[in-house]
């Protein structure tokens, strides 16, 4: 040890021991409690899990909701849930509900649009999307919303593209909408 | 098979549990006899991390669809070359490939020079550095994001690799990425164990090599990543400061602030507990890269979604980041340890460090800036390209300017030789006159071509003024590469900026004049292969009469995949670089052809190659290790 300083007096170096201990106890329960049965669950089980830890969570918003029913984080926290579980129909209740305390959240406004379009209540959809676009005028994502519903749900592809024609010409920045706005016109002869 | 494969990484988490755990026992009663089965331990789990990434390779390559990670990435159309690369494809394989290259990483420095010269104790601290972080890495691959899933009922065929992936830059652009970022363990294990043990200087010497690799692989993933884009995204640039690009390059900005702090530890033993930060900051800001593309915490063109592992790697990296300060501020202050002076090439380093660091927390806050406006905002918010182009680029113009300057300081201060060093100024004022005289804007993009231009003429002096230095390999991996940092930035000056575009729809035989070029359609290919059917438009480029080549832009529709994708075709030049892309074919009409007029963009790829390569010359070998007169 000889190009070895005596600079060890110091108790930070016990302290960052025992840390790095620690963190190779909370790795090592971490692993035994949770790996060792990853690989033989099918996917569809995984996705299982993912869906069980969302729905542990209805539980808590609920009782948010029933004790003050205008709780605007608890409704958006269940109509995000019930999203994402692809139960339209109680996503479009909360989206509602969410849209009736804030007639101005645009978020929510795409949201139950979206939630509507899953339910083919394409007039109801095209509403949302058109009052998005009284506030928001410029608003290339409503517009492609519109174009969508048009193409996929109305069948009637010539409206569809004026709509996504209108969208580009507002030269979005999002790249990732520019690319799917540009799909779509592709597919739409 | 893969209950075998599994099985190896939980033994393989297992041993580097054992021995971190060991390295712990040891440093806390401070004995050192264990050290040989650290090593072991270290071995055995690197050879079974070897024999389970063995086994993802053969199921890609034998196309086994049982295992869900195969069916992902593959098919059985998908080509050897692509079936290869889909390894790092996804999450899980490309977590494995980290972890293997960091496995390899270790055992390369279990019998380097640098290790063999260590003090037992450091070497002992080291592993106990080391190791949790391969356990970490072995948790995630046998937890949330194992590439040994299989299926109960296995489809007949993959899904295939995503189109946009089957690229030669995004082939190399992921693993040169991990096998970087992987490389940077090792200075930030080296550099928390010397510290904590009171080794001191050896630790940057022995880190040199890694740190310049590691460097090296980062710096060339990164401009990989961006021709990637420019070729295969079809929007005419290379850079759009996604969140996914961001979160490469804040790594980079530390590891570059360190590659240049290291040297004035080395030579003056100053900026110790910057070096330790910086060396362990990188490390955390390459895991918090990945943080940043797996967890879906930001949305992005080719972000990976939630994984499971966002929760694991933010815990990792806070407690990282606390175990860094706390050994960090530990560290004695250097003898050499009071700021320089701004007149004195150190002066000049820690001004680039501190232009690093800023860029990268702009970069950092602008890439979190959706998450964060959410504490305020209803509907969170990114910042755009205009963002980050109004404050970073002035930033990096500096850092040129920078470098035109500081070659002229003496390490102790003042000019060495104040005349010449007011020829590069006089140069950058010259560029800027002219550019504002003729009208020419924006006037950032004038500023940084007179950077560019003040670098060179400073590197042609400096290497006319020291004939015998300037053949020295230190002299062409420093002052080479700020030459090619210069080409690099004097190509984004130009590119940018003077891009024209036309969009234009065309039937054969049609034509069109743009930017003194004509583009005439002269026919519409179409070819059939098992795994894709492509639409070709040949487009004739000539200019005043004389043929310049032909641009073939494809359409292709990938089986597996419902949406066309767009192929980029380019003609070459160090001038007008001409690039044309087409979003639609309707019978044998281009609807509508885009054509950008690219000046000088390839400056950019030759600075990058460059920059990529020279500093590989800074390679210290045994001999040269402990002599600083080069620097």
């Amino acid at each position: 040890m000889n190009n070895v300083s005596t600079h060890t007096e110091f108790s930070i170096q016990k302290m960052v021991v025992a840390m790095m201990g620690a963190a190779i106890i909370a790795i090592f329960l971490t692993a035994f409690f949770t790996g060792a049965n990853a690989p033989f669950e099918h996917q569809a089980g995984q996705k299982k899990t993912v869906q069980s830890d969302k729905m542990s969570e209805l539980g808590p918003l609920m009782a948010r909701i029933k004790a003050n029913p205008q709780d605007a984080d608890a409704l958006i926290g269940l109509a995000e849930i019930f999203s994402r579980s692809k139960d339209w129909q109680k996503s479009e209740h909360f989206w509602s509900k969410v849209v009736e305390l804030d007639p101005k959240n645009i978020g929510a406004h795409y949201h139950r649009g979206f939630t509507l379009v899953q339910l083919k209540r394409y007039a109801e959809a095209i509403a949302e999307y058109e009052f998005i676009l009284q506030i928001q005028p410029d608003s290339p994502q409503a517009l492609y919303y519109l174009g969508a519903i048009n193409k996929h749900g109305l069948q009637k592809p010539d409206e569809a593209k004026k709509f996504f024609q209108q969208a580009l010409a507002l030269k979005p920045e999002d790249r990732e909408l520019v690319m799917e706005i540009e799909s779509e016109l592709a597919e739409t002869k | 098979m893969y209950l075998f494969a599994h099985g190896a990484m939980l033994l393989a988490l297992l041993l580097s549990v054992l021995g971190a755990g060991l390295a712990c026992i040891e440093a806390w009663t401070e004995r050192g006899k264990a050290l040989p089965w650290l090593e072991r331990l270290n071995m055995s789990s690197v050879i079974l991390v070897t024999f389970a990434s063995a086994i993802l390779l053969r199921a890609l390559v034998s196309r086994d669809f049982t295992l869900s990670y195969v069916t992902q990435y593959t098919d059985s159309t998908l080509p050897l070359f692509y079936t290869i690369t889909a390894f790092w494809a996804g999450q899980a394989g490309s977590l494995l490939f980290w972890a293997l290259v960091m496995g390899a990483a270790s055992i390369l420095f279990l019998f380097s020079n640098t290790y063999q010269k260590l003090n037992p104790k450091t070497k002992l601290y080291f592993w106990m550095f080391f190791l949790p972080v391969q356990a970490f890495f072995l948790l995630l691959l046998t937890g949330p994001s194992s590439p040994f899933v299989t299926l109960v009922t296995p489809p007949v065929d993959g899904q295939g690799l995503n189109p946009l992936l089957r690229n030669f830059g995004m082939v190399l652009h992921p693993p040169l990425l991990f096998i970087g970022y992987a490389g940077f363990t090792i200075p930030a294990c080296l550099a928390l164990a010397s510290t904590m043990t009171g080794e001191r200087r050896l630790w940057v010497e022995g880190a040199h090599n890694w740190n310049v690799a590691s460097w090296s692989l980062l710096t060339s993933g990164i401009l990989l990543g961006g021709w990637w884009a420019y070729m295969e995204l079809g929007w005419g640039g290379y850079w759009a400061w996604d969140p996914v690009e961001n979160a490469s390059l804040i790594p980079w900005f530390s590891a570059t602030a360190f590659l240049h702090t290291s040297i004035i530890e080395r030579r003056f033993g100053a900026l110790p507990r910057t070096n330790v930060f910086l060396a362990c900051l990188t490390l955390l800001l390459c895991i918090f890269a990945t943080y940043l593309v797996r967890s879906g915490v930001v949305e992005s063109l080719h972000a990976f979604g939630e994984g499971g592992v966002a929760l694991p790697l933010i815990l990792a990296i806070s407690f990282g980041m606390i175990v860094s300060v706390a050994v960090a501020l530990a560290r004695p202050v250097g003898e050499g340890s009071s700021l320089p002076n701004l007149d004195s090439k150190q002066g000049m380093v820690v001004l680039l460090v501190w232009l690093l660091m800023l860029l990268g927390a702009i970069v950092l806050m602008g890439t979190l800036w959706p998450v964060l406006s959410q504490l305020w905002e209803t509907n969170p918010v990114g910042v755009n390209q205009g963002f980050y182009n109004t404050i970073c680029l002035p930033l990096f113009t500096a850092m040129a300017m920078l470098l035109a300057l500081a070659p002229w300081l003496g390490w102790k201060g003042g000019f060495w030789k104040p005349k010449v060093a007011m020829i590069p100024v006089a140069a950058w004022i010259c560029v800027f006159v002219i550019g504002l005289w003729l009208g020419v804007r924006p006037l950032l993009a004038v500023t940084a071509v007179g950077a560019a231009v003040a670098v060179a003429i400073s590197v042609v002096l400096l290497a006319v003024l020291q004939p015998k230095a300037s053949r020295s390999r230190a002299f062409l991996a420093s002052h080479g590469s700020h030459l090619l940092f210069a080409v690099l930035v004097l190509g984004v000056a130009v590119s940018g900026p003077f891009q024209k575009t036309h969009e234009v729809p065309l039937s054969p035989g049609e034509k069109f004049s743009f930017g003194g070029y004509v583009f005439e359609y002269t026919k519409l290919r179409t070819e059939k292969k098992t795994e894709l059917a492509i639409e070709e438009a040949v487009i004739t480029v000539s200019k005043d009469g004389q043929r310049l080549g032909e641009l073939t832009p494809q359409r292709r529709l990938y089986r597996n995949y419902d949406h066309p994708n767009s192929e980029v075709s380019t003609l070459f030049s160090l001038g007008d670089e001409l690039y044309a892309t087409i979003h639609d074919i309707e019978g044998e009409r281009v609807q509508p052809l885009k054509v950008s007029i690219n000046p000088m963009v390839n400056w950019v790829w030759i600075g990058s190659l460059g920059i990529t390569l020279l500093p590989l010359l800074a390679w210290r070998t045994r001999r040269a290790q402990g002599d600083h007169s080069d620097e």
